[in-house]
């Protein structure tokens, strides 16, 4: 029996990938492609400069991706990032992420008089994190009623008997 | 009575009324048939040679796609054994050879056929057909087609048209 065999096919489509970041503080080490197609995975990773931390809420807008983040904060004066993005069935146009400017990371300097701080308090601190610090009073001494921050941070709370103090950065 | 024969190529079709051996002046014949799966008649001219019929030659002839790759076909012959009507010594009837019928076939990426396209098309007949890209998807500039020729293709509304 004679056929005939039609084939026909069709591509998938490109879009247009953006990556929208205006902070020279922010780098971006991972390749990013120029175009995509629905259901690729596309990996954003990147850290800032010394000195600069992420805000919680990096990804600031999006659209045509489904988005995954994770930041950490390295204790080093830098923050690191990873992006997961799937090119989502939805996208129209385009797909594209925006990612907030960092915010200023501080690092911790303390004065003690009869007072240690524990080795594993947190070094450095960005603004808009609350991070927790341990102190011990020497042998003979008790812990102060209260403590004081720079303007750069307020005291969430202390705990003279702990000695646990909660900063947030401002 | 006369001999009658019925010539027609078997491997091609099947008659499935009764035909007689022999027959007189006068005498009305319905035959009736279809073509094997594969074959097919692109008109109701079915008879290419005939003798001992009468001026009409056959009429009441009709031919239906059943749409499996088969045509069932009919016609009606009357027999007319005068000089006029019969050069040789027993009337018969010669049925044309059906042409090959084509069955479609489909190898689709990233598109679809629509489900009213023909599943069959004759040898020397055109055929439309049309395709539809999945979501996210652009048709292909030009379509890749065997044992028929591609008349026109328009990517923009996946509209192809053949000749088998």
């Amino acid at each position: 029996m004679a056929e005939i065999l039609i084939s026909v096919t069709a591509t998938q489509i490109s879009y247009p990938f953006s990556v929208n970041k205006s902070d020279t503080n922010i780098n971006i080490t991972s390749t990013i492609p120029s175009s995509v197609h629905v259901g690729d995975s596309v990996i954003i990773d990147g850290n800032t400069n010394r000195g600069y931390g992420l805000p919680s809420a990096f990804v600031t807008d999006s659209d045509g991706v489904n988005v995954t983040d994770t930041i950490t904060d390295n204790d080093d004066g830098t923050f690191s990032f990873h992006i997961v993005l799937t090119i989502s069935d939805s996208i129209s146009n385009e797909a594209y992420i925006t990612l907030a400017d960092s915010v200023t990371n501080y690092q911790i300097t303390t004065s003690l008089t009869h007072v240690t701080a524990s080795a594993s308090n947190p070094k450095w601190q960005a603004k808009g994190y609350s991070k927790s610090y341990t102190f011990t009073a020497e042998s003979h001494y008790a812990l102060p009623s209260s403590v004081s921050a720079s303007a750069s941070a307020s005291v969430t709370s202390w705990n003279q008997s702990t000695g646990v103090l909660v900063l947030l950065a401002n | 009575m006369y001999d009658f024969k019925l010539n027609y190529d078997s491997s091609k079709i099947t008659i499935t009324s009764s035909v007689p051996s022999q027959v007189g002046t006068g005498q009305e014949l319905t035959i009736t048939g279809y073509t094997n799966t594969g074959y097919g008649y692109s008109n109701n001219n079915f008879i290419s040679d005939y003798d001992g019929l009468d001026y009409r030659a056959y009429y009441d002839n009709s031919i239906t796609d059943n749409g499996n790759g088969t045509y069932s076909f009919s016609f009606t012959i009357t027999i007319d054994t005068s000089e006029e009507q019969m050069s040789g010594s027993y009337p018969y009837v010669t049925l044309l050879a059906p042409v090959l019928n084509k069955k479609i076939t489909y190898s689709l990426t990233g598109a679809s056929a629509s489900s009213s396209n023909p599943n069959w098309l004759l040898a020397g007949k055109q055929g439309t057909f049309y395709f539809t890209a999945l979501k996210h998807h652009s048709l292909s500039a030009s379509p890749f087609v065997t044992n028929a020729t591609i008349n026109s293709w328009d990517s923009g509304t996946g509209k192809l048209i053949i000749t088998a």
